[in-house]
């Protein structure tokens, strides 16, 4: 006779294993489940498919832009100088009235004084930073372990096999290139000789090389003639950016010394054409360098009438932010981030909803199944753990789909350069953002349903449904 | 055994409190075979489910070998079945996704006894109710009296010290009906295992130890 006793069963296992081998029974029945129900599985698919790729597709476009990548990798340090404004105070006359005595005959005394309005702004005058300002204020700042002066965008149209080709350029400092971090494909960045010489050297970007000179082995030492100043050797190649940023983004790269005086400093003593970067020695350094910043222009001379000189300071997301919002005098990168990710969020909960609707109808069909296991001494973290785990794995095929549609999608978009001259990369923090976001999508779609489930009451469950 | 003791349910509506078990006292001895009979509706499967802790009484008391069970929680509750009863129910319950073997071994499943264990167990299962060929099959691919052996298999599969068998024989044909009746008969004898079943069939009920009879909730003597 056996003993039919608990004390017979001698072999049990540890906490991991029993997960492991309940996880391999979930497995089996989801995949029964996702198979028995085909109509099911294609619109739960299909919705979270679609769902994740506009959601992964978001998060690509977000960190892409806004990323550590090259050339920003050191984003979190780097301050952007990108606009400078005086400003004019309104002023008011004050007339004071005294008598005096003038040959023995009393006479009003009148004086008039100009009192200035400390803050009420009469007059505005915005640009970009002057060289002179960069030079002798900015350059020789304390708190910046490097700086860099350019002047980004410069629009020039050139002419190879004598069809019109318009690219933007930055004419850049040495200093540019040890702030931003350029992947080079060929050659490097050009010297200070360079600079100070005014060669006639260029930086291409990868894809404005293949539209100046077509595919070619190499361009190094190759010339793109740029009208009346020449031919310029190409002496670096560098990889495709995957971001709008004006300061980064350009098609070529000359030396600064190209630009003219008049683009480099305006008659206006402090404005100019120029972005200046500074770059802290830690992320944590970066206030120390706004407060350097409000120290220098509070010092900066008083010069045509103006009364404050404001030096507008931005990080990378406040530079991507004043796309859509904001203006120079504003950093909005923070508040542009929230809205983002509420409007993600949002994106997020109707079709949660909707598959958690989906979810509920369909696990209470399996409500025997339920109190069958129940029955047999399933625990409620038992029925939870099953139910989200077989959330998770459809989620994850979803995912996985998914992920396909948004490579697929990224390559046409790049291909139809919806985005610019910017390049969508389906990169690692991309693809760690994207499992992220199924996991999450999966937890909150499937934990309600399960939930519900999990707390049925055993005798009713197997009274209802069918297995 | 089983110990019940002034044993109540009523489910309640807005307005209504319909009686289901009206003050059961009863004692079940160990390795007892016992049935429960009485006209639909009567309470059977109510009571059934109070003594294999599926659902919990309004008023009394349920105590499996001395210990009471009153007031525990459903996942202490949940250990409990797990350990010391087994559930034999009329339309079968097998999971249908799941191949034979892995529903006969879902109990083990719950206790954490390794694969290998479980296994051998399971199959040990099987071939006392005969279907050892069959453990690679899917419910849907066996006849009803298959189903129940497998659910037999299941409710034994833990060993357990009770088995509650909710009218086994009321889908199955009379001949089927009586080889399952053996299963049982044989479990209580040669196991020991005390076996408590609801039927509605006279014949079956004969076979048994101790016939306890219902009437609209109250025992019957």
């Amino acid at each position: 006779m056996d003993n039919y006793h608990i004390a017979s069963l001698s072999v049990v296992n540890c906490p991991s294993s029993i997960e492991k081998n309940m996880l391999k029974n979930y497995f089996k029945i989801a995949i029964k489940v996702l198979r028995r129900n085909k109509l099911y599985t294609f619109i739960s698919l299909f919705g979270i498919s679609f769902t994740l790729m506009v959601l992964m597709l978001a998060s690509a476009v977000l960190e892409n832009e806004l990323g550590a990548n090259p050339p920003l990798s050191k984003k979190d340090r780097i301050l952007f100088l990108p606009s400078f404004s005086g400003q004019g105070f309104e002023r008011e006359k004050v007339t004071a009235y005294d008598t005096t005595e003038v040959d023995g005959v009393m006479k009003i005394d009148t004086t008039v004084t100009t009192r200035v309005i400390e803050g009420k702004v009469a007059s505005n005058s915005s640009s970009s930073l002057s060289y002179k300002l960069y030079k002798d204020k900015l350059s020789k700042m304390k708190t910046p372990e490097l700086s860099s002066v350019f002047v980004d965008y410069a629009p020039l149209d050139v002419y190879p096999q004598g069809q019109k080709l318009t690219l933007n350029g930055n004419l850049t400092d040495a200093n540019y290139w040890k702030i931003f971090d350029f992947r080079f494909k060929e050659g490097g960045p050009f010297t200070r000789e360079a600079i100070d010489n005014q060669a006639n050297v260029i930086i291409l970007r990868e894809s404005a090389a293949l539209k100046y000179f077509g595919k070619q082995a190499s361009y190094l030492g190759k010339e793109l003639v740029w009208g009346l100043k020449g031919p310029f050797k190409v002496v670096g190649i560098v990889k495709d950016a995957s971001t709008s940023n004006r300061s980064v983004m350009a098609d070529f790269f000359v030396p600064i010394s190209w630009a003219g005086e008049s683009e480099l400093n305006y008659n206006q003593e402090y404005l100019g054409s120029c972005v200046v970067a500074l770059l802290a020695k830690e992320p944590s350094d970066v206030s120390r360098m706004e407060e350097e910043l409000r120290t220098l222009e509070s010092s900066l001379e008083k010069r045509n009438d103006f009364d404050r000189y404001i030096i507008h300071e931005k990080n990378a997301a406040d530079i991507y932010a004043w796309q859509f919002m904001g203006t120079q005098a504003t950093r909005e990168g923070g508040n542009f981030l929230k809205i983002v990710f509420g409007v993600l969020a949002f994106f997020l909960v109707i079709p949660i909803l909707n598959l958690v609707n989906l979810n509920v109808t369909r696990i209470f069909e399996r409500s025997s199944e339920i109190g069958v296991r129940k029955a047999f001494g399933a625990k409620t973290s038992n029925l939870l753990v099953q139910f989200l785990f077989e959330n998770l794995i459809i989620t994850f095929l979803g995912g996985i789909i998914g992920i396909i549609l948004t490579v697929l999608l990224m390559n046409a978009l790049n291909h139809a350069e919806v985005f610019g001259t910017s390049r969508l990369t389906f990169n690692f923090p991309v693809l760690f953002i994207s499992i992220f976001i199924t996991f999450v999508f999966g937890i909150l779609s499937g934990f309600l349903p399960a939930w519900r489930i999990s707390q049925t009451p055993v005798a009713g469950a197997l009274k209802t449904g069918k297995l | 055994m089983i110990e019940l003791k002034n044993l109540s349910k009523s489910y309640y509506t807005d307005v209504l409190e319909t009686v289901a078990l009206n003050d059961i006292s009863l004692s079940i001895g160990a390795g007892e075979f016992v049935s429960i009979m009485g006209p639909s509706g009567c309470g059977k499967s109510t009571l059934l489910n109070m003594i294999g802790l599926l659902d919990s009484p309004t008023r009394g008391h349920v105590s499996i070998n001395g210990v009471n069970l009153e007031n525990r929680k459903e996942n202490d509750l949940a250990k409990f079945r797990n350990e010391n009863l087994g559930f034999i129910f009329q339309s079968f319950h097998l999971i249908s996704d799941l191949s034979v073997i892995d529903n006969v071994e879902l109990p083990l499943l719950y206790r954490g006894v390794g694969a290998k264990e479980r296994k051998r167990l399971s199959e040990e299962a099987l071939e006392k109710v005969g279907l050892l060929n069959r453990k690679n099959h899917y419910p849907n691919q066996l006849s009803g009296g298959q189903r129940q052996r497998v659910a037999i298999a299941r409710a034994i599969v833990g060993k357990p010290a009770l088995v509650m068998a909710d009218e086994p024989t009321g889908n199955l044909d009379s001949v089927l009906g009586n080889e399952v009746m053996q299963l049982l008969l044989d479990l209580n004898e040669q196991e020991k295992v005390t076996v408590v079943m609801v039927t509605h069939d006279e014949s079956m009920a004969r076979k048994t130890h101790r016939v306890i009879r219902l009437y609209d909730g109250s025992l019957v003597n």
